[in-house]
């Protein structure tokens, strides 16, 4: 499947979100803390898979003179 | 102009040329203490003198500076300073003088450079270019990063081994890092990286004394560093005077390999709690359940309440409907026992009717009662016969009787009449009129 490669930095803010909101959590919703869950698992794994494929990006520049 | 006159003679400014091209060969870094300093204030250049101390044998050099290198330099020129110039010599062609065009001016000795250092640095902090308050967080997670530094020497190398690979974009810009030329260099490659997308900015070089760090010192440097758009960090070795440079950093570190460690830093974090934030969330996730599972037992528990209540109403509800059952069963029985009587009641009172018809039906009654009606009647019929016969006017007038009239009136009381009054009187053969002459009463 030619699915688009994930951003690594957008998954573990998202994933980091997500932590978040279950620690804000007072009232209980299970229904949307199953969504989460489910999401924070495929975010875990995604990340992993990224994280054994990305290298960095490196570009020389050429300093402009005033 | 002949060819002849040509090789004999050229003009001043070929001359000029001529001269300034080989003086050009002449670069040179000449040190002396400053004689005269004239500013031009609103022109693009100035012009100063520098002379030897030795005054038994006395030289003197013209200078002339753009103003843009005189700011670079981050020198103040002040008469007495003992500098070294760094540039070309060459003649002023308007003016026909002999001047060395200075590209940039710098302290001599460690002494003068450490002074004009720790000047500079009491600025800027007075100032407050150095408060922590200014310092700028690094960005969490950063990916575009500008790096500034030489492409040669181990720095670059240790920086980039060192920096994870958490897929950095990263913009160099190769730059000179040491020397009077590396200031200028470095504040292009500064501006340059400032209209570029990033959203960290690094400095980084190797260690030095405060002599080679001189460019990390420049007063317009640092200004530069401390209004840059984006959080900076700079990484530079240094032995016993940290870099003004460093100082106005949002962060600063000492080696390249700190400042990879710097960006890995959120980077890692977040990794390495991967696993930690899966468990994290599927421990709350069961808290959760098990949590909305104790309010769905309350919730049980009140519903079962609620239900037992409604069947409790119910079992008074069913006692009193079965109360009421009672009263309306014995009603309908009385109703019953009423409507059981009522043929009783028909049925004498049919037997007393049928009984009277049957007596008044029987046939010899019935002649005899005929009989009895009729006799009644003819009795009636013939005393009537006898009434009219004895009624009729005729035969009263034949026996004397008279009929008085007035105005076709039959008068019957004395009231009606009027002495004097014309009356009819009718007898059995006729009739005539008479005056009322006297009237008696009974």
């Amino acid at each position: 499947m030619a699915d688009k490669k994930i951003n690594l930095k957008e998954s573990l803010s998202k994933l980091n979100d997500i932590v978040a909101w279950f620690e804000e959590q007072e009232e209980v919703d299970v229904e949307a803390g199953l969504e989460k869950v489910k999401e924070g698992a495929k975010l875990v794994k995604d990340c992993k898979i990224r994280l054994s494929e990305i290298e960095n990006e490196f570009e020389t520049i050429q300093k402009q003179v005033e | 102009m002949d060819k002849q006159l040509k090789k004999d003679f050229v003009s001043i400014n070929e001359y000029l040329n001529g001269i300034n091209k080989e003086l050009s060969n002449y670069e040179g870094r000449v040190v002396g203490e400053v004689a005269d300093v004239t500013l031009y204030p609103g022109r693009s250049y100035l012009f100063f003198k520098i002379k030897d101390k030795d005054e038994g044998n006395p030289a003197i050099l013209s200078c002339m500076m753009w103003k843009t290198d005189y700011e670079v330099s981050g020198l103040k020129l002040e008469v007495g300073l003992e500098i070294i110039v760094s540039g070309k010599p060459g003649i002023y062609k308007p003016l026909g003088r002999f001047t060395f065009n200075t590209k940039t001016i710098e302290l001599v000795g460690e002494g003068a450079l450490k002074i004009q250092y720790e000047k500079l640095k009491a600025q800027l902090e007075k100032e407050g270019l150095f408060a922590v308050s200014k310092k700028r967080a690094l960005p969490f997670l950063p990916e575009r990063i500008g790096l500034i530094t030489s492409k040669d020497g181990a720095v670059i190398s240790d920086f980039q081994v060192n920096l994870g690979k958490f897929g950095f974009k990263i913009s160099f810009i190769d730059s000179r890092v040491e020397g009077q030329l590396a200031t200028q260099e470095l504040l292009d490659s500064i501006r340059t990286l400032k209209k570029k997308d990033i959203e960290v900015l690094v400095l980084i070089r190797g260690g030095g004394s405060l002599e080679s760090l001189l460019p990390f010192n420049n007063e317009t440097l640092v200004r530069e560093i401390a209004n840059f758009p984006v959080p900076v960090i700079v990484g530079i070795g240094h032995e016993k005077d940290i870099p003004l440079v460093s100082l106005v950093a949002d962060k600063m570190a000492s080696t390249p390999t700190a400042v990879a460690h710097a960006l890995n830093e959120t980077w890692q974090k977040s990794i390495h709690k991967l696993d930690l934030d899966k468990e994290k969330m599927f421990s709350m996730f069961k808290d959760f359940v098990s949590s909305d599972q104790k309010n769905l037992n309350q919730y049980f528990d009140v519903i079962k309440m609620n239900f037992q209540s409604i069947f409790d109403n119910f079992s008074k509800i069913e006692e009193s409907l079965k109360r009421s059952l009672v009263t309306i069963k014995s009603r309908i029985s009385e109703i019953h026992r009423n409507i059981a009587e009522y043929p009783k009641t028909i049925n004498g009172k049919m037997r007393i009717l049928i009984k009277n018809v049957s007596e008044k039906t029987n046939l010899g009654n019935a002649l005899l009662l005929f009989k009895n009606s009729f006799d009644k009647i003819r009795e009636n019929i013939l005393s009537a016969e006898k009434l009219i016969i004895k009624s009729n006017p005729q035969v009263l007038l034949k026996l004397g009787y008279s009929i008085v009239q007035t105005e076709g009136v039959l008068i019957r009381k004395i009231s009606q009449i009027k002495k004097g009054q014309m009356v009819n009187v009718r007898v059995e053969d006729g009739a005539f009129d008479s005056e009322v002459k006297i009237i008696n009463n009974k």
